[in-house]
C-alpha cells in the first residue's frame, strides 16, 4: 500500500504541474463567461441552466482530465523508458498500476470538487439559490465515480493500443458507447430479433455501463428519492432500468457496486497483461 | 570468487510483424558468463548485438525464453534483489516538471529510505554527479547531459552492490564524458560491481576489469581486458582500395581477418606479421594497401573477434 501511494502521490504531483491548471482556469473562464451570458434570462431558467451547463463541464473535463492523464501520461512514461527505472525499483506492477488510477482519482476529485466550489462563488456572486446542493453534489460524485471507471478503461487500453491517438479513440469510443448500451438494449429488446438482443445483451455486459452514473437528467428525481418516496420518482418518469437495477433500488447505490465489480474485473485483466508485458 | 550476476544458457526471441504472418528474431543466443563480486565488467558490440536486451534481461525487464538469469543467486523479479541493484537505461527521462531533487526524493523514498537519511542521500548523489547547483529546477531546463547524471544519480541513490549501466557515456559532451569516468572509476574503487555496456572502447579499455564482445546475440568472448589486448596490441588496419573479384577472391583464401566497411575491404593484421602480410598481398597481386588505423588494441581485438565470427 505504501508504494501505491508513494507512486499515486508523485503522479498527482506531476499532473498538478502538468495541465491541470490550465484546465481549471479554462473550465473557471467558461463558467464565468456562460453565467454572464445567462444574465439575460429568467431567474429560475438561469439556475436550471447553470446547473445543467455546471455538470456538463465537470463531465466535460473529468473526461479530458482522465485522457490526458492515463493515455498520454503513460504512454510518454512507456515511450521514453520512465517505466522501465520503476520497473526496476523494489516494486509490483500492481503497484504502479494502483499507484496510475490512484493518482489520477485524486486528481478527478480535487478537479471536481474545485469546480463545484468554483460554481457555487458564482452562484453566490450572481445571487441565485439552488444552484448547489445537495442533488447537485450528489449527481456531481456520481460524475466522479463515472470519472474513476473511464480512469481503469484507459489504463487498459494502453496496454494493447500502439499508440497515443490509437488509445484515446478507442477510450473515447467506448466513453461514448458506454452511455448509450442501456438505451440500445431497451431498442432492441422491444424489437422481435432474439439473436440481436443476445448480441446487443452480451455487449451490455461487456461495455463500460457509464450512463449509470450520468445522474444529471435525474436531478429532481433524486431530490424526491432523498425528501419523497420511490413511487414519485416513478411519476417523475426517473429510470426504472436503473431502480429495479440487481443489488438496490436506489439509483446512487447500484453504480457503486458496478464500479466495485466492474471496476476490480477490468483492473485485473489489465493487471495481469501488464505482468506479462515486456519493457 | 562469489559470483553475482550469471547468465546460464539464455536465449530471447523477439516477434514482429502481422499475427498471421510472425517475424521472429533471435536476440540472444544461449548467452553463458558470470560477473563475479568487484568486477567492473564491459559489455561491447555492434548496433543490433543483443547489449540491450542482454541488460533488460539481466534487470528483470524482460524475460528470457531459455536458460536462467540470476542476481545475487535469486531471480531478478525478486523484490529483494531489486533492492541491491541498480539500473541505468540508455537516455533516460524523467518528468519534465519535477525536478532531480524530487525525483530523487520519489525514488528513495521507494527504496525505504526517508528522513533525514533520504535528504542526506540525495544532496550526496547530486553533489556526486554535479547536479547540486541545479537540484531545484525542473528537469525541463536540463540537457541531455544533465538528465543523464539524474539517472546516474537514481541508479546510485540507494547504494547498490551491482550497477547496470546501458551507454552511460551517451549525450555527454568530453568534460561530461571525463566526469562519468571519474564516478565509475570512483565506485570501482568502493569495491561495487559494475556492469556497462559502450560504444566507447576506449572507455571500456580504460574502465573494465573484464570484458564480453557479443555479436548477433550470441557472447563471442568473455576475457580479461588485459589478456584480450595482449594479442592485438600491435594490430594495423589495411584499407585494401578498390581490388578486382580475382584479386580478392585470393585475399580472402588467405583467411585473414577481413570485413568491408563502406563498401572497402579492410584487413586487421597483426604487426608481427606485418611484413609477411604485406608480401603474400603483394603476391596476390595488391601492391599499395593503404594502412587506415593503428587502432587501440582493444577496437582491434573486438573488430576483429566480430569480423571472424562474420566469416564464420
Amino acid at each position: 500500500m505504501r508504494e501505491t501511494w508513494l507512486i499515486g502521490s508523485n503522479v498527482f504531483r506531476q499532473l498538478l504541474r502538468n495541465r491541470i491548471l490550465v484546465v481549471l482556469f479554462l473550465f473557471a473562464l467558461s463558467v464565468v463567461g456562460v453565467a454572464i451570458f445567462l444574465g439575460d434570462l429568467g431567474q429560475e431558467a438561469e439556475v436550471r441552466l447553470s446547473r445543467d451547463f455546471g455538470l456538463l463541464s465537470i463531465e466535460g473535463v473529468g473526461f479530458f482530465t482522465v485522457l490526458l492523464c492515463n493515455v498520454v501520461l503513460l504512454f510518454e512514461e512507456t515511450e521514453l523508458k520512465t517505466i522501465s527505472i520503476l520497473f526496476v525499483k523494489p516494486i509490483r506492477r500492481w503497484h504502479y498500476m494502483a499507484g496510475k488510477v490512484l493518482g489520477s482519482t485524486m486528481l478527478l476529485l480535487m478537479n471536481e470538487t474545485a469546480m463545484v466550489g468554483l460554481l457555487w462563488i458564482l452562484a453566490r456572486w450572481r445571487g441565485l439559490e439552488g444552484v448547489i446542493d445537495l442533488s447537485f453534489v450528489i449527481a456531481a460524485f456520481y460524475l466522479f465515480l463515472s470519472g474513476v471507471l473511464f480512469s481503469i478503461v484507459a489504463v487498459f487500453f494502453t496496454i494493447y493500443a500502439s499508440t497515443v491517438p490509437a488509445c484515446a479513440v478507442y477510450a473515447s469510443f467506448t466513453y461514448g458507447l458506454g452511455h448509450f448500451t442501456t438505451n440500445l438494449l431497451e431498442w432492441v429488446m422491444r424489437m422481435d430479433q432474439p439473436l440481436l438482443a443476445k448480441l446487443v445483451k452480451v455487449l451490455y455486459y461487456l461495455i463500460p455501463n457509464f450512463s449509470l452514473f450520468s445522474l444529471k437528467d435525474n436531478l429532481v428525481a433524486i431530490q424526491l428519492l432523498l425528501v419523497g418516496s420511490k413511487a414519485d420518482y416513478y411519476a417523475m418518469g426517473g429510470d426504472t432500468t436503473i431502480l429495479t437495477g440487481p443489488g438496490s433500488s436506489a439509483p446512487y447505490i447500484w453504480p457503486l457496486f458496478y464500479l466495485l465489480f466492474y471496476g476490480s474485473a477490468l483492473l485485473l485483466i489489465s493487471l495481469w497483461q501488464y505482468e506479462r508485458k515486456e519493457y | 570468487m562469489e559470483s553475482i550476476l550469471s547468465f546460464k544458457q539464455v536465449s530471447k526471441r523477439y516477434q514482429s510483424g502481422d499475427f498471421w504472418n510472425p517475424i521472429k528474431a533471435q536476440a540472444l543466443k544461449q548467452v553463458n558468463f558470470d560477473v563475479t563480486r568487484g568486477d567492473v565488467f564491459g559489455l561491447i558490440g555492434l548496433n543490433g548485438a543483443g547489449k540491450t536486451t542482454l541488460m533488460k534481461t539481466a534487470v528483470g525487464l524482460l524475460r528470457p525464453d531459455e536458460g536462467d538469469v540470476r542476481i545475487f543467486g535469486k531471480s531478478p523479479q525478486e523484490i529483494e534483489t531489486r533492492r541491491r541493484f541498480g539500473y541505468l537505461p540508455e537516455l533516460p527521462y524523467f518528468p519534465k516538471y519535477l525536478s532531480a531533487w524530487e525525483v530523487l526524493l520519489f525514488y528513495g523514498r521507494l527504496h525505504g529510505i526517508t528522513g533525514a537519511t533520504l535528504r542526506s542521500r540525495c544532496e550526496e548523489t547530486l553533489r556526486l554527479v554535479g547536479l547540486w547547483t541545479a537540484a531545484k529546477e525542473p528537469i525541463l531546463r536540463y540537457s541531455k547531459g544533465m538528465q543523464q547524471r539524474v539517472g546516474l544519480a537514481q541508479t546510485l541513490l540507494h547504494q547498490p552492490e551491482l550497477v547496470f549501466l546501458d551507454e552511460p557515456m551517451s549525450g555527454l559532451d568530453p568534460l561530461g564524458n571525463k566526469e562519468m569516468r571519474d564516478v565509475i572509476l570512483g565506485l570501482k574503487a568502493k569495491g561495487t560491481t559494475i556492469f556497462f555496456n559502450s560504444h566507447i572502447l576506449a572507455d571500456v579499455e580504460r574502465i573494465c576489469d573484464r570484458v564480453g564482445i557479443m555479436h548477433h546475440g550470441k557472447m563471442l568472448k568473455v576475457e580479461n581486458v588485459a589478456e584480450l589486448i595482449l594479442g592485438f596490441a600491435s594490430n594495423v588496419t589495411l584499407g585494401l582500395g578498390s581490388v578486382s573479384d580475382t584479386v580478392l577472391k585470393k585475399v580472402k583464401a588467405m583467411r585473414l581477418s577481413m570485413r568491408k566497411e563502406n563498401r572497402i575491404w579492410t584487413l586487421d593484421v597483426p604487426h608481427k606479421k606485418l611484413s609477411d602480410i604485406l608480401a603474400r598481398l603483394k603476391k596476390a597481386g595488391l601492391s599499395q594497401p593503404s594502412v587506415l588505423s593503428y587502432g587501440s588494441p582493444l577496437e582491434t581485438a573486438f573488430l576483429s573477434l566480430t569480423a571472424e565470427a562474420v566469416h564464420a
